[in-house]
């Protein structure tokens, strides 16, 4: 087929060889590009919010500046990174390498949606350029449709058509699970980043739409003039929130669901450990997406919603704590006896593990309706999300990258300085957001650029540990970019780990196996 | 040439293949019905809240040409699913004479629904890019509210319509009888279009009941 | 005549038939009785198109799951929305 030594990357050099290239991990490399822009520009935002709440005083930055600013950091970071960033990088590389298959089931598609994916990031990137958009990353009605004056249409249409590339994604990995699948890899068999993936291709399918038309109708109550939610003619601003968080709150779990697969890989590879309670992990991620879909009206409980569809709201969202508990109890008893290899993304793993436990228990603070009515729209709101969201999500990120880097790109990066940098995101993380979680609990509340004096401390502490993150996100980029020149190469299996991406070479071959792998044995056969 | 010759490098057979493709269109099927379902469940609650207001407004409708028009959109889709019959039975030619019949039912179909929103615009009920709404019942704030649902379902719908045109068309011009068509080939796409087109016609079914049947 | 297209033809016929029917209930006025029951003919011509027309009765199993599924998600939110106009 191929001459020994070539692989998927020096197959083709040209820029043609990229830009139309149907290989599933050539294409993971366009999306890890285009996000990683987008990462940088949503910490951008992210970074002068931050500045500005050094002081009391709104200093630096008009108020309506300033909404622009956390609509932008929101917006990018939402649907331009997390939304896409686990699945459409390492999903897109390792999902048919973890089924043993040559490609997606639809490569083509493939390609079409990272096209649409970068078509939507430019009307969103124009949407910043042309005034930017200041309804915050939630566009309620009757804002958006009524009184912004700010690019909402543009920002808009940027996330409806971002979502197309999620749907395709999403139903290119579905597909591919169920058809592509290595003789004698059954599904009890498969790694459980192939569940996660899987889980949350089901959610990106189902939910997305219901998102797209809500964001349609906004798009065309302010271009046609149609009033769907204008209270004036008797329509229902709080429908918006409904069909809003009906994709919006699903898609919570697009943005943590996929961490969770990369986190199962990479603990039981530096344990030494198979996977404790496989099948419970299995349950609790199918779970997570079914509950993730009756929970949406937690968003809304001081919204005017009904009191009884509260009380069912915060039932259901009770409910969804036990299937990411057994998750979390999973994990740990997975550690327990393990001979612990404590590696860059060992590191990341466990912070995941400590972060997401302490987003998630606050999330059941939150979901209890007395007790919301003193917390909605502080910083204890905020501060709990980042933690799945960032702690969560970005530190599974970050970890698969340093776990499949060396797959990727058949070469080792720097030891030391990756766990320097691991260790600035779990500090820098933790400076950043607890001190939010005590400035919500005092009644700090969200999108203001000006505060009272006795929060001072709290906000420089948190804006003092940003920088530190900043540190955790920036080291990658300059020891990864060196290993891509001067690193070692990596072998195909530098860290003796199972799963069929680790039986081919690395990186890997255009068709991903010479001979297509059987699999015999359950998946995280360590000893 | 063998069947061989139309199956992808990444698949293993044309079974394979052929199931994929299938499973691809029905998931992407479901998207689109949750997509529609968030309109109609906006509707829903709205027919909850203004009953009366809704209903009579519905009476503003043409009914009688709504109806002609939900008869020929049924017509084609049988025309489709004979189409499909005949790609299956090995006789691509008569499958592309039932693909050009289903062409003219939608078209039709398309054309009819034109004239109406014409009726519509030209009766003062088109509450569109800011032109005057003169309706002349009660609750005429309410009715504002479902004209504006009427527009955007039957627009999307004709949307999702000219959508499966083109690719009704496309499949016409491939299928014409030369060197290069390949039969398995023919018939998933045929087969693939076919399911789409039962799938507007199915969402124009809703619609249809929504918005015109519900009077009462 | 072939029993495939038979059946096909039956189909269009029964479409035609239902859409009848729920055009004479809309045109009766029952009130409520009226919504319910074009709501119930509606499914029923949906169902119909389903099955023959996107031959969901002669698909594989896993394809029936999936067509079921998304119903499900239909019913999840036609329920759960409801839920906080019904009681507020």
């Amino acid at each position: 087929m191929s001459e020994p030594g070539t692989h998927y990357l020096n197959e083709g050099w040209t820029l043609r060889s990229w830009l139309l290239t149907t290989d599933h991990k050539r294409i993971a490399w366009m999306y890890f590009a285009t996000i990683t822009v987008f990462f940088f520009i949503g910490g951008l935002a992210a970074l002068l919010i931050r500045l500005e709440l050094l002081t009391p005083a709104g200093e630096m930055v008009e108020s309506d500046t300033y909404n622009k600013l956390f609509s932008a950091h929101g917006i990018v970071m939402v649907w331009f990174f997390l939304v896409p960033s686990i699945p459409a990088t390492m999903g897109n590389f390792l999902l048919p390498l973890m089924l043993g298959a040559r490609d997606l089931a639809f490569p083509k598609l493939n390609l079409l949606s990272w096209y649409i994916f970068t078509l939507g990031g430019l009307f969103t990137m124009t949407a910043v350029i042309a005034g930017g958009v200041d309804t915050g990353w939630t566009f309620y009605t009757p804002y958006s449709t009524l009184f912004s004056n700010s690019a909402v249409v543009l920002a808009a249409s940027g996330v409806f058509v971002v979502g197309f590339s999620s749907i395709l994604t999403g139903l290119n990995f579905i597909v591919t699970t169920h058809k592509m699948r290595a003789p004698g890899l059954t599904w009890m068999r498969l790694p459980l980043f192939c569940w996660a993936n899987y889980a949350t291709s089901l959610i990106m399918i189902l939910a997305t739409p219901v998102l797209s038309m809500a964001l349609l109708l906004i798009v065309l109550e302010r271009v046609l003039g149609i009033g769907i939610f204008d209270p004036e003619l008797g329509g229902d601003p709080l429908l918006f929130q409904h069909l809003f968080w009906f994709y919006s709150h699903p898609a919570v779990y697009i943005m943590i669901l996929p961490g969770m697969g990369v986190v199962s890989e990479i603990i039981t590879c530096f344990a030494r450990r198979p996977i404790f309670g496989y099948t419970g992990m299995v349950i609790s991620i199918m779970a997570i997406a079914l509950f993730g879909f009756i929970v949406w009206g937690h968003h809304m409980f001081v919204a005017g919603q009904s009191l009884y569809a509260g009380i069912l709201f915060s039932f259901f969202t009770f409910l969804v704590a036990v299937p990411s508990a057994i998750k979390t109890l999973n994990w740990t008893a997975t550690l327990y006896g393990g001979r612990i290899r404590f590696t860059a993304p060992m590191i990341y793993g466990l912070s995941f593990l400590g972060l997401f436990t302490i987003g998630g228990l606050t999330g059941v603070i939150l979901a209890s309706l007395a007790v919301d009515i003193h917390l909605h729209d502080t910083y204890f709101v905020t501060a709990h999300f980042h933690y799945i969201m960032v702690g969560g999500m970005v530190t599974a990120y970050l970890g698969g990258l340093h776990f499949w880097w060396p797959k990727i790109t058949g070469r080792m990066y720097s030891g030391p300085w990756s766990i320097v940098a691991a260790l600035a995101l779990f500090i820098g993380f933790n400076l950043t957001f607890f001190p939010q979680f005590l400035l919500g609990f005092l009644g700090m509340p969200r999108r203001y650029h000006a505060y009272p004096e006795e929060f001072q401390l709290l906000h420089v502490m948190s804006s003092l540990g940003a920088g530190v993150l900043a540190v955790g996100y920036l080291l990658p980029m300059v020891y990864f970019g060196w290993s891509l020149w001067r690193g070692k190469p990596a072998g195909d299996n530098p860290w003796d780990a199972t799963g069929l991406e680790w039986q081919t070479s690395s990186p890997p071959p255009k068709h991903n196996f010479v001979d297509t792998p059987t699999v015999t044995t359950r998946p995280y056969d360590y000893v | 040439m063998s069947d061989g010759a139309t199956i992808a490098s990444h698949f293993e057979d044309a079974e394979q293949q052929r199931e994929a493709g299938l499973m691809g269109m029905w998931l992407f099927l479901a998207t689109e019905l949750l997509l529609f379902a968030g309109l109609f469940g906006g509707f829903a609650i709205y027919r909850g809240l203004h009953g009366d207001a809704f209903a009579a407004a519905a009476r503003h409708l043409d009914l009688p040409l709504a109806t002609a028009n939900t008869v020929i959109l049924l017509t084609s889709g049988l025309s489709m699913a004979l189409a499909e019959r005949m790609a299956h039975a090995g006789a691509p030619q008569l499958a592309r004479r039932w693909i050009a019949v289903t062409v003219a039912l939608g078209a039709s179909f398309l054309a009819i629904k034109g004239y109406e929103w014409h009726h519509e615009y030209s009766e003062g009920l088109m509450p569109l890019l800011g032109l005057a709404f003169e309706y002349d019942g009660p609750d005429a704030a309410q009715a504002h509210l479902f004209f504006d649902f009427y527009f955007a379902m039957t627009g999307l719908h004709a949307l999702h319509m000219l959508i499966g045109l083109a690719a009704l068309v496309l499949l016409w011009m491939l299928g014409r009888p030369r060197a290069g068509l390949q039969p398995d080939r023919y018939i998933r796409q045929v087969q693939i279009t076919g399911m789409y087109w039962a799938f507007v016609d199915v969402v124009w079914v809703f619609v249809f009941t929504s918005l015109y049947l519900l009077r009462s | 005549m072939n029993p495939a297209t038979r059946t096909l033809l039956l189909t269009w016929a029964a479409l035609l038939a239902v859409l009848a029917m729920s055009v004479a209930v809309a045109l009766l006025a029952l009130g409520p009785w009226s919504i319910a029951l074009n709501l119930g003919l509606a499914l029923l011509m949906g169902g119909l198109l389903v099955a023959n027309f996107m031959d969901l009765l002669s698909a594989k199993p896993l394809i029936r799951v999936f067509a079921l599924g998304a119903l499900l998600w239909v019913f999840l939110l036609f329920v759960m929305l409801p839920v906080d106009y019904l009681t507020r």
